[in-house]
């Protein structure tokens, strides 16, 4: 076990530093400079520039300033754990703002449209696919995989604003709002459509895994052997089957952590959500790098951390691998 | 069909027992894509109390399907016809068609099963612990600590070391033939009155095959459990067996004590069999430089000859024999085949007993 | 379960006749065989078709602004009213009425299809070209070599790669060929898995080593026994690939850092329609329903040659 999460932490970290070194040297290997924007600076104050944000220096010593001040701890009197702050160093668009300040507003925000989509996603593609797996080859089996065709097919900037479309004409048609399009906060209701169309893709794709993987579970020899004892199939289905089929799954919500993460930045911008998403297009946009560098660097620490997590809990799952 | 054949009662000498497991015209077929496919027709036989029982046949021949579908463990697309009748202290069960909450009552309790591939048949996700008591706090109510107890003594009756240990490990610590005597030993903490083992040994190493053979028959006597015994292989037959029934293209080719079927053996497929296993003199040298092999190919179950399905690959076979089924016929007491051809003499086998 | 698989077997094998069957003339009669596929195949062609002669079907060339035409146009008098976007009007050979811009939203629709299945083909080609030689390289030449190629692949494969895609278009423009170059470095990953595993595990195969005890040259081993053993899975792979790469293509472009106008993309135009959907929801159904429409049939289409091909898999 403690030889697998070694091997898992040696491929998260050197995937940690390719991001962090390739986010920095794609932004310092762009053509221009991030002041020339609009109309050339004079070049008194374009040097200020630079050598108030470091750009003066030598590429390589940047880059090990940029890193070496990524992560500080600071201890406060009175408690034994450190404090860790993240320092993105300071925005390019928004002069009299840190990079850090945006991730820390948005991020409260992501996270918890992030969370509720797992969960949901979770609840709804396992509930469904063990269902189909159960009927297979019945209106509920058909049913349960056409959605979930659609769910993956279908991106969710297409779903999203569709369902924004079938909201508004219901609500033209019969004067009901059944929810609230945009926005963030104000009302619990304003999460349902955006937790929806973030978690769909996500329902889809589980719903189809649990779905192939218990079917493979339940055509197995020890789910033989199960009937072969006389457990009622309920029985049969949680202890036995279930473990097993959900296996994959373990092993999926890293990837969906990365898609879900990914989604969120266009569901942000669809349902108008003060996410880091949002943030982020727009630094995209504005073509504010330091910006763009900092969230890419967050969720890509998010990500790896997400996997390692996944492995982990995938490990003490499985007995064959948690032995090893 | 019509079902002339009278079976008596195999246990001579002893007092009138009735079988533990009596069926009648059982019948299995599949649905598949290309169209259904019969793989068990008509089967007609009786297991008694403490009996072990060979069923011989090559792959496809429906030995595995018969007995699954008596333990209603069918794959989806099959499905059972006819009669199979436990009984169970005087009292019948009908197992053909029965509900799946009564059957539960019955599989794992008063009849189990093993099978072939120790390594994938027990769940690699719980402890042999968990596995084992959850047949006793089924079936006996047991609470955990009982169960534990009884659990590990069925471990000690068939001979794991370390016991208690092994309790407490998963499937994948233990060797294929420790496997297969944790499934053994599940299978008999009811103290079943019927036990099927499907190709228990093929899977392992020849050593450990004998060891859990003469385990298998060990433990016969301590519980009056009647077994069958699925396999391929006449040796495993030999060495265990009361008697023997052997399986061609879905049907009983032949029924014999286990001395009948190897030194007087009445069906050409049986003789065929026979004839094409290797043997050893007693100098090591083979007897034959060639081994016979029966000719042609084993049956096409989708589309089985309209007379016997063996003709096509018998020397004996007549023009009758293509056009009638031949059904089985006991000629003696305990010896039974469904043949039309003469009875053979001992003598004719190629290579008679050693 | 084994011997109900031994007994169907059994019965297949010889029911069918003993004359041979090419692995493709086979996989091309289960494709056949599939209906959703073989309608999907001919949906996608006609849209195709469609998009490939859109500028016969529209007299609006696609960068034009109709309603800027008709202030100096007395021809585009219809035009005349800033009352856009325009409804679908047969009348003026506007089949999807205007889009947001006001420019003929048939030929812009058109115009995506054309963009997002050329970024798709393009970038999974570049993808099955690093993935196959890389993935043969490594499982040919095995052991350290491969240990290594397979852990970079593992490490990259960590990598959030959206965001370093949409990082590699905020810094180098929105340029078409940097975008092919971005998915396709990306979709490449699994195509080499695929392909090395594969290549492993022909390589030690009977057939191959039957061949080779045979006397075989290895020329003909893998013109013979290895790629037609290839080309299977990778061929599923591909037609997989191509939807994924399509659906990449509209994200960025639906975020703004895609295709730049006045060219268009499916994505783009489906990012405008949804600003418009209270009063102009055409512009967002067409682009919309356009795009799942081709992404339903790449999918079906990659189902169906992955049953054709692999039919253990079913």
């Amino acid at each position: 076990m403690v030889r697998y999460f070694l091997s898992r932490l040696l491929i998260a970290i050197p995937t940690l530093l390719a991001v962090i070194t390739l986010s920095f040297f794609l932004v310092r290997a762009a053509p221009g400079n991030p002041f020339d924007s609009e109309k050339p600076l004079p070049p008194t104050i374009r040097a200020n520039l630079d050598a108030k944000y470091g750009l003066d220096k030598p590429v390589f010593e940047q880059f090990t300033n940029y890193v070496g001040g990524l992560v500080k701890f600071s201890k406060e009197e009175g408690s034994w754990l450190p404090t860790v702050t993240l320092d993105f160093g300071p925005s390019y668009q928004y002069k009299d703002r840190t990079v850090t300040y945006f991730i820390q507003a948005g991020f409260p925000v992501s996270l918890k449209l992030g969370l509720m989509a797992i969960a949901i996603a979770l609840v709804i593609g396992v509930g469904a696919g063990s269902l189909a797996a159960l009927r297979q080859n019945t209106w509920m089996d058909y049913t349960v995989m056409g959605f979930s065709m659609t769910g993956i097919t279908v991106p969710n900037f297409v779903v999203g604003p569709i369902l924004q479309l079938i909201v508004i004409s219901i609500l033209s048609a019969t004067a009901v709002q059944l929810v609230p399009i945009t926005g963030w906060g104000d009302s619990w209701k304003q999460a349902i459509m955006p937790v929806f169309v973030l978690a769909l893709p996500q329902i889809a794709y589980i719903a189809r895994q649990t779905r192939g993987s218990m079917i493979e579970v339940l055509r197995s020899n020890y789910i033989r052997t199960a009937r072969a004892k006389g457990v009622p199939e309920r029985t049969m289905i949680i202890r036995h089957a279930l473990k097993a089929a959900l296996l994959p799954i373990v092993s999926y919500l890293g990837p969906a952590v990365a898609a879900i993460t990914t989604g969120s930045v266009v569901v942000e911008k669809i349902f108008r959500i003060p996410g880091i998403g949002t943030h982020f297009v727009n630094g995209a946009l504005n073509r504010d790098y330091t910006m763009v560098m900092g969230v890419v660097i967050f969720f890509g620490a998010l990500i790896i951390i997400a996997n390692l997590i996944v492995d982990v809990l995938y490990g003490l799952l499985d007995p064959r691998v948690r032995a090893a | 069909m019509t079902n002339t054949n009278q079976i008596p009662n195999s246990n001579i000498g002893k007092e009138v027992v009735s079988p533990v497991l009596s069926v009648k015209d059982l019948t299995v077929s599949f649905r598949t894509n290309d169209g259904p496919v019969s793989a068990v027709n008509n089967m007609n036989f009786e297991i008694y109390p403490g009996d072990t029982v060979g069923v011989v046949g090559e792959s496809g021949s429906g030995k595995s399907q018969t007995f699954l579908a008596i333990m209603g463990l069918l794959a989806q697309n099959g499905e059972a016809t006819g009669s199979a009748i436990l009984n169970i202290e005087g009292k019948d069960h009908e197992l053909v068609g029965m509900d799946l909450n009564r059957l539960n009552k019955l599989r794992g309790s008063k009849m189990s099963m093993i099978f072939q591939d120790p390594m994938t048949s027990l769940n690699p996700y719980l402890k042999i612990s968990t596995q084992m008591c959850e047949v006793l706090r089924l079936h006996q109510g047991m609470g955990k600590a009982a169960a534990q107890q009884k659990a590990l003594k069925f471990l000690d009756l068939v001979r794991i070391p370390e016991a208690k240990a092994r309790l407490n490990q998963y499937p994948h610590e233990l060797s294929g033939g420790m496997r297969q005597r944790v499934m053994i030993a599940m299978s008999l903490l009811c103290e079943p009155a019927l036990l099927i083992a499907d190709e228990p040994t093929t899977a392992l190493d020849v050593t450990v095959q004998a060891q859990v053979l003469r385990l298998l028959h060990d433990l016969k006597t301590d519980f009056n459990t009647a077994i069958v015994l699925i396999t391929h292989d006449l040796g495993v037959v030999a060495g265990v067996c009361d008697r023997v029934q052997v399986m061609y293209g879905g049907r009983l080719a032949e029924i014999a004590r286990v001395d009948d079927i190897f030194y007087n053996p009445q069906h050409p497929y049986t003789r065929g069999l026979l004839e094409s296993t290797p043997r050893l003199n007693a100098d090591g040298s083979s007897k034959h430089a060639d081994l016979p092999t029966i000719k042609g190919q084993p049956p096409n179950l989708q589309n089985l000859p309209a007379g016997c399905a063996f003709a096509p690959r018998c020397d004996h076979a007549t023009e009758h024999c293509q056009k009638e089924i031949p059904t089985l016929r006991y000629f003696n007491e305990n010896h039974a085949k469904a043949c039309f051809a003469e009875g053979f003499s001992q003598s004719t086998l190629l290579h008679g007993a050693d | 379960m084994t011997t109900t698989v031994n007994t169907t077997a059994s019965a297949t094998t010889t029911s069918t006749p003993p004359k041979g069957r090419s692995l493709w003339s086979d996989a091309g009669r289960r494709f056949r065989g599939n209906k959703l596929a073989v309608a999907s195949v001919f949906v996608l062609a006609f849209i195709v078709i469609l998009a490939a002669i859109a500028p016969l079907l529209t007299p609006w060339p696609y960068d034009m602004i109709l309603n800027n035409e008709a202030l100096f146009n007395p021809e585009y008098e219809a035009f005349n009213d800033a009352n856009f976007p325009r409804a679908p009007d047969f009348v003026n050979s506007l089949w999807f009425g205007s889009g947001v811009n006001d420019r003929d939203l048939f030929y812009r629709s058109m115009i995506g299809v054309l963009i997002s299945l050329a970024v798709g083909l393009t970038a999974s080609l570049v993808a099955l070209l690093i993935g196959v030689i890389y993935g043969s390289v490594s499982g040919y030449f095995g052991g350290r070599v491969d240990q290594i190629m397979m852990r970079i692949v593992d490490i990259i494969y960590a990598l959030p790669f959206m965001f370093i895609v949409i990082l590699l278009m905020v810094m180098f423009g929105r340029n078409f060929f940097l975008m092919f170059a971005a998915i396709g470095a990306v979709e490449w990953l699994t195509m080499a898995r695929i392909v090395r595993g594969q290549t492993l595990s022909l390589k030690s195969r009977e057939f191959v080593s039957a061949a080779r005890a045979s006397g075989v040259s290895s020329f003909n081993i893998i013109r013979r026994h290895i790629i037609p053993n290839l080309l299977g899975p990778v061929i599923v792979y591909v037609t997989l690939v191509v939807p994924q790469v399509i659906l990449v293509e509209s994200f960025l472009s639906f975020l703004g850092l895609g295709v730049q106008e006045p060219m268009t993309s499916l994505g783009v135009l489906i990012s405008e329609g949804a600003k418009r959907l209270e009063d102009a929801p055409h512009t967002l159904l067409f682009p919309a329903s356009i795009l799942a429409i081709i992404l339903f049939c790449l999918n079906f289409i990659g189902d169906g040659l992955r049953d054709a091909l692999d039919p253990k898999d079913r």
